[in-house]
């Protein structure tokens, strides 16, 4: 990658470009593994695999709220109007996949969350108090990225649905359409704040050692219980 | 024989309202800059006060959460609320040349409640005590604030009204048996008064008269104990009534739930909305009658005028 040898002087432009990049076979990995998920899936594990989602939804909704409420002294007020429109979002998926969840004829009783997915919402504070200077840079680094690779398990789950799951097509592409938004703050994070090279290794480094490896735990895992009607 | 001492009804943090709606009517009416000022910088802090709370009930009450829909209304909550923070960011920017960040003020007051509450509810029933008293300032500002641009993003604002009430009865209602009526603990109510009053002068201000009269009708149009509903300017509608030969002017949507006064009954000097009978002093616009559910705020109030058998209404803007 031409860029790699310049992460200093290149613009916060240039380094979302190069962020975007460099992962970009990770991220297609998650295209083609929501795609395959969801063409094997039965009814059974379907709902299985919803039960998690619609858990997740809620998570991240409180931990972009837990952000401003208890944060508000580290983050750039200027970027309240787009956690509050991700917390709207999110909640709006919590009602659009307990809907589906019960058309499949599933519910929420006795969900116990699994700890791969509590470690994955968990890991943004967990890695932004540590450097504090970096807070909201390492936070989007953990939970705004892991928007992104939803968007490409969930465009793979909702080209592979096809005409079996019209549902899960019709949800999943609007799910999606709102996670590249959520995507999009921390492009727009990035481009206002990751201003030097310190900053920039610092978020391809928690990317890569941390947010990458625990959410492609979290997804194997959920489709591993999923497919045994076990969550 | 033991003298009896009158018992002082106990005092709720709802009555308040007025002394934000009178407190701000009487700095806008001041026109000076510096006032105005003031008055965005404590919407703002007021505005951000309750944003706090809500991301509170966003992340921690599995109460809301348990229930999809009333979860989705919390967010939407969250986007109107960020977004009119983000107005009031712009406005302020233009007038002073420079935007707020953190306002330290509101965020100090909201862990304060943190520390203080004794629960979700009384939490909630907070903001709810700071969104009546950021909406009767917003409405002062309708009225009486000399700067167009502030007036339009105010009336934006204003029209969320009833969402952010209906809401907020929801969620308080998802803790306790009469949403309506509950009331923050002592605590929070103080913080909260402390968040939206503070920045009153100590020291009496001088009003202006208003800067411009405007004809409404004939004098002929208004008969002795008469209504007379008014346009004024295209988009405001206001009431005037004629009382032992005086002529009163008032706002004419009905502060509690938007009825229209024109169709409201009168008794001297007061007025009754008929859709739930809050009643108001046609002087002042002071509330007389609270309706048996919700709240009405104090009406504005104009000066009038007649001059060549015309009926003049004095504005502020």
């Amino acid at each position: 990658m031409a860029l790699k040898k310049d992460l200093e002087n290149m613009t916060t432009l240039e380094f979302v470009e190069y962020f975007k990049a460099v992962n970009k076979p990770h991220f297609d990995r998650h295209y083609n593994y929501g795609k395959e998920w969801i063409q094997t899936a039965d009814r059974g594990s379907l709902i299985s695999w919803l039960r998690q989602g619609t858990w997740n939804e809620w998570a991240a909704a409180a931990v972009v709220a837990k952000l401003v409420k208890d944060y508000s002294d580290k983050v750039d007020p200027e970027f309240y109007p787009m956690f509050a429109r991700q917390v709207s979002d999110e909640a709006r998926h919590w009602v659009l996949r307990h809907s589906l969840l019960k058309k499949y004829g599933g519910n929420m009783d006795n969900f116990k969350p699994m700890d791969e997915w509590v470690e994955v919402f968990e890991l943004p504070f967990k890695v932004a108090l540590e450097r504090p200077e970096f807070f909201q840079l390492r936070f989007t680094s953990a939970l705004q990225v892991v928007e992104w690779t939803s968007v490409s398990h969930h465009r793979g789950v909702e080209e592979g649905a096809g005409d079996r799951y019209p549902e899960i097509k019709a949800v999943f592409r609007e799910l999606l359409d709102d996670e590249l938004f959520h995507w999009s703050i921390a492009e727009r994070t990035w481009l206002k704040l990751c201003t030097t090279a310190e900053a920039r290794r610092d978020v391809l480094e928690i990317t890569t050692k941390y947010t990458l490896p625990t959410i492609d735990r979290a997804r194997t895992r959920r489709v591993e219980l999923a497919k045994r009607h076990a969550i | 024989m033991t003298e009896q001492v009158p018992k002082i009804a106990e005092v709720k943090a709802t009555d308040f309202e007025p002394v934000a709606w009178y407190g701000y009517v009487t700095l806008l009416k001041t026109r000076k800059k510096e006032f105005v000022d003031q008055y965005l910088n404590d919407l703002l802090t007021m505005l951000d006060y309750v944003i706090y709370c809500l991301n509170h009930a966003a992340a921690s009450s599995r109460e809301i959460a348990d229930e999809p829909r009333l979860y989705e209304t919390l967010g939407r909550i969250l986007v109107v609320s960020t977004w009119h923070r983000r107005c009031l960011l712009n406005l302020i920017e233009y007038r002073t040349g420079s935007r707020p960040k953190l306002v330290r003020t509101a965020y100090d007051a909201f862990n304060k409640t943190l520390e203080t509450a004794e629960d979700m509810a009384d939490v909630l029933a907070g903001a709810r005590l700071c969104i009546r008293l950021l909406f009767s300032a917003v409405r002062a500002g309708i009225y009486y604030c000399p700067d167009r641009a502030i007036r339009d993003v105010l009336l934006m604002i204003n029209e969320r009204d009833l969402d952010y009430d209906v809401a907020m009865e929801d969620f308080i209602g998802k803790y306790v048996g009469e949403p309506d009526v509950f009331e923050p603990s002592k605590d929070v109510a103080n913080i909260v008064l402390d968040v939206c009053l503070q920045h009153f002068p100590q020291e009496p201000v001088e009003t202006l008269p208003p800067p411009r009269w405007v004809d409404v009708c004939d004098i002929d149009e208004l008969s002795e104990g008469g209504l007379k509903l008014v346009n004024a300017d295209g988009w405001m509608e206001i009431l005037l009534a004629k009382v032992d030969g005086k002529i009163y002017a008032v706002e004419n949507i009905c502060t509690h739930e938007r009825g229209f006064l024109s169709d409201g009954i009168t008794l001297g000097t007061s007025i009754s909305c008929i859709d739930h009978l809050a009643k108001f002093d046609l002087r002042t616009g002071r509330v007389l009658t609270q309706p048996h559910h919700g709240r009405a705020r104090p009406l504005a109030v104009f000066p009038t005028q007649v001059e060549k058998n015309k009926v003049r209404v004095g504005l502020y803007f």
